[in-house]
């Protein structure tokens, strides 16, 4: 009776994985559709059938290239990105090392401070630093989205960062402060190092986060726009949608959050829950 | 030296994010007791409570409260309900090759901006060449305009918003599966419980801090809908997906300029969050201290 028992149940697994590879098929399906629209021409996306076969084209990435507003977009959110990631590294990194190998008064409450943070609603934020920006004069200044975006930056790398540093053993870092480094020479010529790997996740997802960030660069920008603007002002309401050049768009825009899925599928439950 | 090292490398995060979100709160509160519009200069007078009384009896307001409240609570319940099923599919029975692959596709949706996922869905909704509706032609439906049809728009960002978390929902789920020995689920099944009793009396329970937990991290999420109503409907038909954030925006910024009420706005939405994720904590606090 074991035998039978067995292909039954080799049966029931090869079923459960056709379901599963189904679903995964259906979660993959929009972003697999807008890829394909960004190669179909005019023609191929007002046909009333859907294509799925077609003559690939570049058209719409030229298009897309070619609109004014998108190069510059591209631009400024790599710059506004990257200088909120680098401040954010710059500042969260040694506070983190602090919260995982210190002991002080009201850690904790600090702690659970900073992670609050995270769960800001975004309006509080946007309407008061909106009419702040404008009271001093940098409104729509890559400044004030940079500093602005410290809000989002700073505290997810505190986190994940001091959770990295609590899995280095302390015994590494015990014997070079016994050969007497400083605990400044000890972090950064120590903890440092072996944090690289930590380091380099926990700022592509914020870099991720950033790129992706709409409400806060909406409100505080009017020329210096970041990508995820750019595009959505390509969506106007009451006229046609140019699609086949939006599509092109929007994969331009998804680009590092597919890299990112696929490079760093290990470490995303960590990042996410935390 | 070693107070001197560690201030120095403490206190400048600390100040930083605590001027960056003590000021916007206090300059919030502040903005939220005069009646500053930003089209009209020279109208700044103090009226103390005056924006909240008015929020109580502002009909919109009050709309958008309840918009806002269906699409948490729906959108809360229906991402743990799947990503809790699609969890339970692949516990045991997937890996490899095929698990990376799943891993890797159920990651992208979360990752990306919501400005694509609301345009990507848009443009499958669309009503005379949308994908959508030609597979509801197909299995013989009539098509539908479901962004724009009133008793369809909100659940159709619903929707969106399920399809953009369920699948890293079901990844977490799962983390926390396979660190449980698989040992306690064969001797279960050894001893002849059934599918339902083994769920009932032994994963459930075990998974309760994390299905908490994860509530947690998806019930503040919830509230940003500003992304995808903006981009999918602009709060229309009517007000039907008009959420909290979006008319806060409106008034405020976009088309009132009554920067004032909008103040009075988000700091109503800031105590509900408050309050949301100290009770949250509160019960996962509670639930966790009884499981380990």
């Amino acid at each position: 009776m074991v035998f039978p028992l067995r292909v039954s149940q080799s049966i029931k697994e090869k079923i459960i994985l056709v379901i599963v590879l189904i679903i995964t098929f259906i979660i993959f399906f929009p972003i697999y559709w807008i890829i394909i629209g960004s190669f179909k021409s005019t023609v191929d996306f007002i046909s009333p059938t859907p294509k799925f076969v077609f003559s690939p084209t570049l058209v719409n990435y030229k298009l897309a290239l070619e609109r004014t507003l998108i190069l510059p977009a591209m631009k400024n959110s790599l710059i506004v990105g990257l200088s909120s990631l680098l401040l954010g590294l710059l500042l969260g990194i040694p506070a983190a090392y602090i919260f995982s190998k210190f002991n002080f008064s009201h850690k904790n409450d600090l702690k659970f401070w900073i992670l609050s943070l995270r769960f800001m609603p975004p309006i509080a934020v946007v309407i008061p630093f909106y009419d702040m920006w404008i009271s001093i004069g940098l409104y729509d200044t890559y400044i004030a989205l940079i500093i602005t975006y410290l809000l989002i930056s700073l505290p997810l790398i505190i986190w994940l960062m001091s959770d990295y540093f609590a899995n280095i053993p302390k015994e590494i870092e015990e014997a070079a402060m016994i050969d007497g480094c400083s605990l400044f020479q000890t972090f950064y010529k120590i903890s440092i190092p072996l944090a690289i790997p930590g380091i380099i996740s926990v700022g592509l997802f914020s870099f991720v986060l950033l790129w992706n960030e709409f409400f806060i660069a909406f409100v505080l920008t009017t020329r210096n726009i970041t990508l995820p603007v750019a595009v959505a002002a390509s969506s106007k309401f009451g006229m046609e949608i140019p699609w086949g050049q939006l599509c092109a768009e929007i994969v331009i825009l998804i680009i590092p959050s597919l890299i990112f899925a696929s490079l760093f599928r290990k470490v995303i439950k960590s990042l996410v829950i935390k | 030296m070693w107070r001197r090292t560690f201030l120095l490398f403490l206190l400048p995060a600390i100040l930083i994010l605590a001027a960056l979100s003590i000021y916007p709160t206090i300059k919030a509160i502040y903005l939220s007791l005069y009646d500053i519009n930003l089209f009209k200069t020279g109208s700044n007078q103090f009226i103390g409570l005056t924006n909240y009384v008015h929020l109580i009896n502002d009909a919109r307001f009050i709309n958008a409260l309840k918009v806002s409240f269906i699409f948490w609570m729906i959108t809360v319940l229906l991402t743990l309900l799947f990503g809790l099923m699609l969890a339970l599919l692949l516990h045991g029975h997937i890996k490899g090759m095929f698990l990376n692959l799943v891993t890797t596709i159920f990651i992208m949706p979360a990752v990306m901006s919501r400005v694509a996922t609301s345009l990507i869905w848009k443009f499958m909704y669309q009503p005379s060449l949308g994908i959508i509706n030609y597979f509801i032609t197909l299995i013989g439906f009539s098509p539908l305009d479901w962004l724009a049809n009133p008793s369809t728009a909100l659940f159709s960002i619903i929707i969106v918003d399920v399809w953009q978390w369920a699948p890293l929902l079901a990844l977490l789920i799962l983390a926390a599966l396979e660190a449980f020995p698989h040992e306690i689920f064969e001797a279960a099944r050894i001893d002849g419980a059934s599918w339902w009793q083994i769920f009932k009396n032994l994963t459930f329970p075990l998974l309760t801090p994390t299905l908490l937990s994860i509530s947690l991290l998806k019930g503040v999420e919830s509230f940003r809908t500003f992304d995808l109503m903006y981009n999918m409907t602009r709060g229309g038909p009517g007000t039907t997906t008009e959420t909290v954030d979006l008319y806060a925006y409106l008034q405020g910024i976009a088309f009132g300029g009554e920067i004032s009420y909008a103040s009075a706005i988000s700091i109503v939405m800031l105590l509900v969050t408050i309050v949301l994720f100290t009770l949250i904590t509160k019960v996962y606090m509670k639930w966790y201290s009884r499981y380990e």
